[in-house]
């Protein structure tokens, strides 16, 4: 018997796991590239809210001089933050967001001031513009992580040492439009 | 002009066709009779042809009555600065810069129509585009047809957000959609949204994903799907240069009326109310007139 036609075959089968191999592994990569994009999206949205609700912040603080008690959470943001943090950060800003609208409600002369409704349209759009950096990202890292429990894929992904990634949660009341009434 | 001018107009423009058909009839008839010749036929298809001709003048005399009467008014009830001009179209530009159209090789547009309704400009026309397609048969002879790529209504709204990159939205089946990367920097991707359901149904390229993010809005999806049950047609949306643009593929040329039909103007005034309010629930339905991200911060 010619080996030709033994060789040919498991050539032609090891050419095929191959490329399996490398264009299975290339999307992974392109799916991590990906997630890594939407995650500094993600961080220029969330520097943009700090910065957008520290002048907040700021407003309310010298229309509000006799409030003692409401305490802002300190938030800092640095590179490199891990998603956690990222959420933590976001959920920090959801509280000082809360605490500004009662000062706001008590202070009408605030609310009223064009230097407010300014800011509050600023915040609308950074916020809205979070929310699709967040819903990219999630919707990259939830392609990512089906891609990890799929058989075969998931051996590639196992060898490469790819773990599943954390989603950024949204607070629930933030998945809505952002409605404002000025 | 009043009910009986624009009547008036009608029934001459269907006398005209009645008459002239009429006499097609009868010397095709009579010319079949003598001479028993198949030349009969082709008596009445130019007898006809013939008095589509003539007719062209009294029909466009009557459509612009009509149009001027009725469409006209109703228009000025949901509008402010009007402009509606029966005869003028959308300018090929309009469309063609967009880049998210076969253009083809003909192209007509008439009905424009531009106005503010909730403080939303809104300029919109019906619009046929056509290709050409020449056949040669084995003898060597050329044929040419026409092929409809687009009929309906393409709409220009402003929209309420600020965008950076271009968005194209394409219902699937609205065919000869494309998107162009020539000349420009930025390169369309195809997008997946989170919402299965909307990508079962439409076909999403952007320059930029996290702007097709930030303009289609779970809520916005839902409402173009929405928009979309409710409308007899399939429907294209390009996010250009700050301007939403959709087009309805529904091969129809709206605000026209027979010149067979008796004008009933309660019904007549519906009809015509149902073709603004496709324009009007655009902005309605999608929440186009919220500009909160329109306001320069």
């Amino acid at each position: 018997m010619n080996p030709l036609y033994i060789i040919i075959p498991v050539a032609v089968v090891l050419l095929i796991i191959i490329i399996w191999f490398i264009s299975t592994s290339n999307r992974l990569n392109r799916a991590v590239v990906k997630i890594d994009e939407a995650s500094s999206g993600i961080d220029v949205a969330l520097t943009k809210r700090y910065d957008v609700l520290t002048k907040m912040i700021d407003v309310v603080k010298a229309y509000a001089k006799h409030e003692k008690e409401t305490l802002f959470e300190v938030i800092k943001l640095r590179d490199g933050m891990s998603m956690k943090e990222k959420n933590d950060a976001n959920r920090a800003m959801d509280e000082n967001m809360k605490k500004i609208n009662v000062l706001a409600e008590n202070y009408p002369e605030l609310k009223s001031s064009e230097n407010y409704k300014t800011l509050q349209q600023s915040i609308a759009d950074v916020e809205e513009h979070l929310q699709a950096s967040r819903r990219l990202y999630n919707s990259n890292v939830s392609i990512y992580n089906q891609l990890l429990v799929s058989f075969p894929t998931s051996s590639i992904a196992r060898g490469k040492g790819m773990t599943k990634k954390d989603f950024f949660e949204a607070d629930e009341a933030k998945k809505e439009d952002v409605k404002i009434d000025l | 002009m009043g009910y009986e001018e624009v009547e008036r107009l009608r029934k001459k423009a269907k006398r005209i066709e009645l008459i002239g058909i009429f006499i097609s009839i009868i010397i095709s008839v009579v010319v079949g009779v003598m001479f028993k010749t198949p030349i009969a036929f082709f008596i009445f298809v130019f007898g006809f042809v013939l008095t589509t001709i003539i007719n062209i003048g009294p029909r466009k005399k009557f459509s612009l009555a009509f149009k001027n009467t009725y469409v006209l008014k109703s228009l000025q009830s949901i509008f402010e600065n009007l402009d509606y001009r029966p005869e003028s179209g959308l300018k090929r530009d309009i469309i063609a810069n967009t880049k998210m159209m076969n253009m083809g090789d003909r192209y007509t547009s008439n009905d424009y129509i531009y106005g503010t309704y909730k403080g939303i400009s809104v300029t919109q026309a019906d619009v046929h585009i056509e290709e050409e397609h020449t056949t040669t048969d084995s003898d060597g002879h050329t044929q040419t047809t026409w092929v409809t790529l687009f009929r309906g209504r393409w709409m220009v709204f402003d929209f309420n957000k600020i965008f950076k990159a271009n968005i194209q939205v394409c219902q699937k089946g609205f065919g000869n959609a494309r998107i162009s990367n020539w000349g420009s920097d930025l390169k369309y991707k195809k997008v997946q949204m989170e919402d299965e359901d909307f990508n079962k149904r439409f076909r999403i390229f952007a320059q930029d994903e996290h702007d097709a993010f930030y303009i289609l809005t779970p809520s916005l999806m839902e409402k173009i799907k929405r928009v979309s049950e409710s409308i007899n047609g399939r429907l294209l949306f390009c996010f250009v240069d700050n301007k939403l643009h959709i087009g309805l593929q529904n091969g129809k040329d709206s605000f026209e009326h027979g010149i067979f039909k008796k004008i009933n103007e309660e019904k007549v005034i519906n009809e015509i109310s149902q073709d603004i309010k496709l324009i009007t629930d655009f902005v309605d339905q999608l929440n186009l007139d919220n500009d909160l991200f329109r306001k320069e911060v």
